[in-house]
C-alpha cells in the first residue's frame, strides 16, 4: 500500500525549504502548532497526500473539499525562508505512518529540504500542576548550523526511546540524509493542549529566528480546546488500540 | 409509491450508518447531546488502589458554573459555559455528562479541584470485604 503525493506548480518557486510536520497524536500538540503556523503566516495549500490506508473521509471547509492529509508553503522569493507545513485531519495507523514518512522523505529529498521540525507532546500525569510546560528537543546529529538552540528554555532530552509517526518520520529522514529537529512538550495525554503548543512555538521562534505572533493562539486557546474535541477523541482511540504510550517512553 | 423505494433508502441509510460508525467510531455520539444542545465533555478515568480519579476537559466553563453529583457507582457532571459556541449550527452552551464509575465508591468523602479549565474528582473507594484471619 503506498502513499502518493500530489502537489501543484507552486512548489517548484519553493527553495531549500524548512518543513514543519503536525500530526494528530498526544494532546494534539503538533496539530494545534503547526495549524496556527500555516494561518499566522498565510500559507497556501500546494498538495495533498493519499493512500487507500486512510480512512474514506474528506473535509469539508467553506464550501470547499479538502483532503485530510494537505501541504502548505510560504515562498518568500528571497531563497531564505521558503515554508512547508504538512497537517493532517485525521490520526495515522501505523502502517500508514511508515509509509507516510517514507513518501514525505523522498519527496524532502527531491527538493533539498533543508531541516525537518516535527512538533508533539510528550504526556505528564501532573499536567494539571504545571503551568509552563516545558519543550524538549532531539536533533538528528546534522542540522547545519541552521538551529539556535542555545537562544530556547528547551533542554535535550537525554535518553528515551520515540515511538510512533514521529519516529517513523526521524527515520526516514536519517536515510535521506535530511536533518531533523524534534520538540516534544510536556502535554496532556486525552485532552487537546494548546498550552503545549504555544510552548513548542516560542521555541520554534527563537530557534529558527521566526516571528510568530502568539497572542491569537493564546487568546483562542479554550476555543481551540472545544473544536478539536472530536479530533482529540479519535487520536485517542487510535493511540489506544494501537496500545502504544504514543510519543516517548523515558 | 411502493414500499420497495422505502426499503431501499433503509437500506441506503443502514449502510451509510454502517460506514460512518466504521469511520468514526463512536466519537460523535460521545461528544454531543444534539437534542439537548449540550456538549459531553472529553473524559480520562484513572484507578488506583485507593481511589478513582475522573478528569474533565471543559473549555469556557467557570468553577461557578459546574454542578457535580455522585452516587456510589456514577458520576454526574453539568456545567455552564461562559460563552456560547457553534458547532455544526447549532449552538452549545452546557457541558454535561453522567460517568459509570468502574468502581463503587465513597461519594461523600469525594473531593473536587478546577484548573484551567479541567475539572478533577477524587473520589475514595468503599471497602467492602473483610479480614481475614491467618491461622
Amino acid at each position: 500500500m503506498q502513499v502518493t503525493l500530489y502537489s501543484n506548480d507552486e512548489i517548484k518557486g519553493i527553495r531549500s525549504p524548512i518543513i514543519f510536520i503536525g500530526l494528530p497524536d498526544v494532546g494534539l500538540v503538533g496539530s494545534i502548532a503547526v495549524s496556527y503556523i500555516i494561518d499566522k503566516l498565510n500559507m497556501r495549500e500546494i498538495g495533498y497526500m493519499d493512500s487507500d490506508l486512510l480512512p474514506p473521509v474528506v473535509l469539508v471547509k467553506d464550501s470547499l473539499v479538502k483532503n485530510p492529509i494537505r501541504l502548505y508553503a510560504s515562498n518568500n522569493n528571497d531563497g531564505n525562508n521558503d515554508i512547508i507545513a504538512i497537517i493532517s485531519d485525521v490520526p495515522l495507523p501505523s502502517p500508514l505512518a511508515i509509509q507516510f514518512a517514507k513518501s514525505i522523505a523522498s519527496w524532502l529529498k527531491g527538493i533539498n529540504a533543508r531541516l525537518v521540525v516535527n512538533i508533539t507532546g510528550i504526556p505528564v500525569q501532573n499536567r494539571l500542576q504545571i503551568d509552563k510546560p516545558q519543550v524538549l528537543y532531539v536533533l538528528t546529529d546534522t542540522d547545519g548550523g541552521l538551529l539556535n538552540m542555545g537562544s530556547t528554555k528547551a533542554v535535550g532530552l537525554g535518553d528515551g526511546i520515540i515511538v510512533g509517526a514521529y519516529a517513523a518520520i526521524i527515520r526516514s529522514c536519517i536515510a535521506s540524509k535530511i536533518p531533523t529537529l524534534t520538540l516534544l512538550a510536556q502535554s496532556h495525554l486525552n485532552f487537546p493542549d494548546p498550552f503545549a503548543s504555544i510552548e513548542a512555538l516560542e521555541v520554534v521562534n527563537k530557534a529558527l529566528a521566526l516571528d510568530v505572533d502568539l497572542s491569537e493562539l493564546k487568546q483562542e486557546a479554550e476555543l481551540i480546546r472545544i473544536r478539536t474535541r472530536e479530533l482529540m477523541k479519535q487520536t485517542a482511540s487510535m493511540l489506544t488500540e494501537a496500545k502504544a504510550s504514543p510519543t516517548f517512553y523515558g | 409509491m411502493s414500499s420497495d423505494i422505502f426499503d431501499m433508502i433503509d437500506e441506503m441509510d443502514r449502510r451509510i450508518r454502517r460506514l460512518m460508525d466504521r469511520v468514526f467510531s463512536d466519537v460523535s455520539l460521545d461528544l454531543y447531546d444534539m437534542e439537548r444542545r449540550e456538549l459531553k465533555p472529553l473524559t480520562q478515568i484513572y484507578e488506583t488502589d485507593e481511589e478513582v480519579i475522573v478528569t474533565l476537559d471543559l473549555p469556557c466553563a467557570s468553577k461557578d458554573g459546574i454542578e457535580l453529583k455522585a452516587t456510589e457507582d456514577t458520576l454526574y457532571i453539568k456545567a455552564r459555559m461562559d460563552r456560547c459556541v457553534r458547532i455544526s449550527n447549532i449552538d452549545f452552551e452546557n457541558y454535561s455528562k453522567s460517568i459509570r464509575l468502574p468502581a463503587r465508591v465513597d461519594a461523600r468523602n469525594a473531593k473536587a479541584s478546577f484548573k484551567d479549565g479541567i475539572l478533577q474528582v477524587r473520589l475514595p473507594k468503599k471497602f467492602e470485604g473483610s479480614d481475614i484471619r491467618i491461622e
